[in-house]
């Protein structure tokens, strides 16, 4: 009884823990911003290329009341509901590993901060000016030839355009001075006097949207953070130390269509959960076995009348990967860009975000919105949000990831154990 | 005996009206503390738009809530709709499970949130305006495209 008395204040004291009560976003001073200038960034290596997101179902709570009987039940329970959503979730993240490599991830974001030098806005201005003055070029010798051809000799020739002035403005505040890349998986200092950006990418878990978290850093030894938010006492901690400047950025893909349940979609549902279980002779799971169990809970599922997440997943993670991973790939690129515009224009602003502020929306166009967060411990972060989303995402408690990424992690893992 | 009796009634008229709070039935509102997170919010965007927002714990409320709020907004006349966001946050739950002698064990799983709805309601007959903020440098602006609700 009063194991039960003590569970029941647990609970009830459980709703007095308080979250942290001020925004995680940090802006930068003035003073750093003028101090920053030309600013090294650094993308940090991503690891876990494209997760595949699903729910891990506990039974915990029905076990919980039985000992040591109950936590044996449950978890025998769990391993059966979870080993096809846990099977497919790895399948959908080996399938997209094949296509985006980590290599090719981190590749894609560096090219798209490089964009935002200086070098490279001035390199791209220049280009645009000689395409410009290439069109002129070839408008003015086409109405020439035309001209001379035509019958009226009054045949008026369009004026030469002046070429575009290559006019760059000199960058102020703070600017992106190079980018290069790091490995920061087993990295314990943070990088002194550098911005550092690492992403996730996490496919939802009935795979309809493909969302990029990118969370950006500065860390300075020469200007640590003083913290701008009041606290009534004294400062926490975690406000007291830390980088002097972070924020996120989200950006959320299009919105891929649901799939209606019908017979055949059915029958394509049942043939690939028997295609995931067979063995390399093509054998399906003996009568008994855990696999076996485990595959006709899903085939039961299939044959139900909805279609869960994760069985939805099974035939939107492939519109993903059609033609190439084209519509993965225009996405990614579309994130990247996203993180690193907003990245640069974010550090150059110094407003310090409130719980209690309003969203504001800084652009929208016809099928995309991008908002800063206005309240909340959110507050001050972006979100990139597609439009005409219909149907329910989440994200579930558990991730896929690719076994390549994985025997990947693990090696770095080790040499840098070695190393130590 | 009668003790033990008295302390399991004790402890049971307290979980009892610990879950009574659980069992309010939603409403329409605005959020608010005593809503239990439930209801709507919007914000007005510099372009006249609504960013109407509802938390409710079934997807056929989180809509009807969103539609109720975009036609108050719109005082009744039609609107158009563009929902950008339609997610259900995972949360962690600790419980405490109790067995048929009286005891049990306490536990922590993930549960499905409520769900929340997100999106812009633009009245049919109000001017669009550009709207940029600070920030936000030259960009191409226009007004969500949006379906008929």
């Amino acid at each position: 009884m009063r194991m039960m008395m003590g569970a029941i204040l647990a609970i009830a004291l459980a709703g007095c823990a308080t979250a942290p009560q001020y925004p995680a976003m940090r802006p930068l001073t003035p003073a750093h911003i003028e101090t920053m200038g030309a600013t090294r960034i650094v993308v940090a290596e991503n690891n876990n290329g494209v997760e595949k997101s699903w729910f891990y179902t506990s039974t915990a709570s029905a076990g919980a009341a039985y000992g040591l009987v109950g936590v044996l039940v449950s978890a025998t329970m769990d391993a059966i509901i979870n080993a096809g959503p846990s099977r497919r979730a790895q399948k959908a993240a080996d399938e997209i590993a094949d296509l985006f490599p980590v290599d090719a991830l981190n590749a894609s974001l560096i090219e798209q901060v490089r964009l935002h030098t200086p070098e490279a806005q001035a390199a791209a201005a220049a280009a645009e000016a000689a395409a410009q003055a290439a069109a002129a070029e070839a408008t003015l010798l086409a109405a020439t030839t035309e001209g001379a051809q035509a019958t009226e000799a009054s045949a008026t020739v369009p004026a030469t355009p002046a070429p575009a002035a290559l006019s760059i403005p000199a960058p102020t505040g703070i600017w992106y001075e190079n980018v290069e890349s790091a490995q920061r998986l087993t990295a314990r200092d943070p990088l002194d006097d550098a911005v550092e950006i690492s992403v996730r990418y996490t496919l939802s878990e009935d795979s309809s949207t493909l969302r990029v978290i990118a969370v950006a850093t500065y860390q300075s030894a020469a200007t640590p953070y003083t913290t701008p938010y009041t606290f009534e006492g004294s400062v926490p901690r975690a406000e007291r130390e830390g980088p002097a400047y972070r924020n996120t950025f989200t950006y959320y893909s299009r919105q891929l269509e649901v799939p209606t349940l019908t017979p055949e979609l059915q029958q394509r549902l049942v043939a690939s959960i028997e295609d995931s279980v067979r063995d390399e002779y093509g054998n399906l799971p003996e009568e008994g076995s855990s696999d076996y169990q485990s595959m006709q809970r899903e085939l039961e599922n299939a044959r139900d009348d909805r279609l869960s997440k994760d069985e939805i997943a099974i035939f939107l993670t492939r519109e993903w990967l059609r033609d190439d991973g084209a519509l993965m790939r225009r996405e990614i690129e579309d994130a990247h860009a996203f993180i690193a515009r907003h990245v640069l224009l974010d550090m150059n602003r110094t407003a310090t975000p409130s719980l209690v502020g309003q969203d504001e929306l800084l652009e929208t166009a016809s099928d995309r919105t991008v908002r800063r967060i206005g309240s909340g411990t959110e507050a001050g972060s972006y979100v990139s949000f597609a439009g005409n989303v219909t149907s329910f995402s989440t994200y579930g408690n558990t991730i896929g990831i690719a076994r390549a990424h994985n025997e990947r992690i693990d090696t770095l893992r080790s040499s840098t154990r070695r190393s130590r | 005996m009668r003790r033990e009796a008295l302390w399991r009634g004790g402890a049971l008229i307290v979980s009892g009206l610990a879950l009574l709070g659980c069992a309010t039935p939603i409403t329409y509102g605005p959020i608010s503390p005593e809503s239990h997170g439930f209801g709507y919010s919007e914000t007005t965007n510099p372009d006249g738009s609504h960013t109407i927002r509802t938390v409710a714990p079934s997807a056929a409320q989180a809509h009807e809530f969103w539609d109720r709020r975009a036609s108050e907004l719109c005082a009744g006349a039609a609107y158009r709709k563009n929902i950008f966001r339609a997610e259900i946050p995972v949360e962690l739950y600790t419980g405490y499970a109790a067995g048929p002698n009286g005891y049990g064990g306490s536990y922590t799983e993930h549960r499905y949130g409520a769900l929340i709805l997100e999106g812009h309601a633009h009245c049919e007959g109000e001017p669009e305006q550009a709207n940029l903020s600070d920030t936000a440098a030259p960009q191409a602006v226009s007004a969500p495209a949006e379906s008929q609700p």
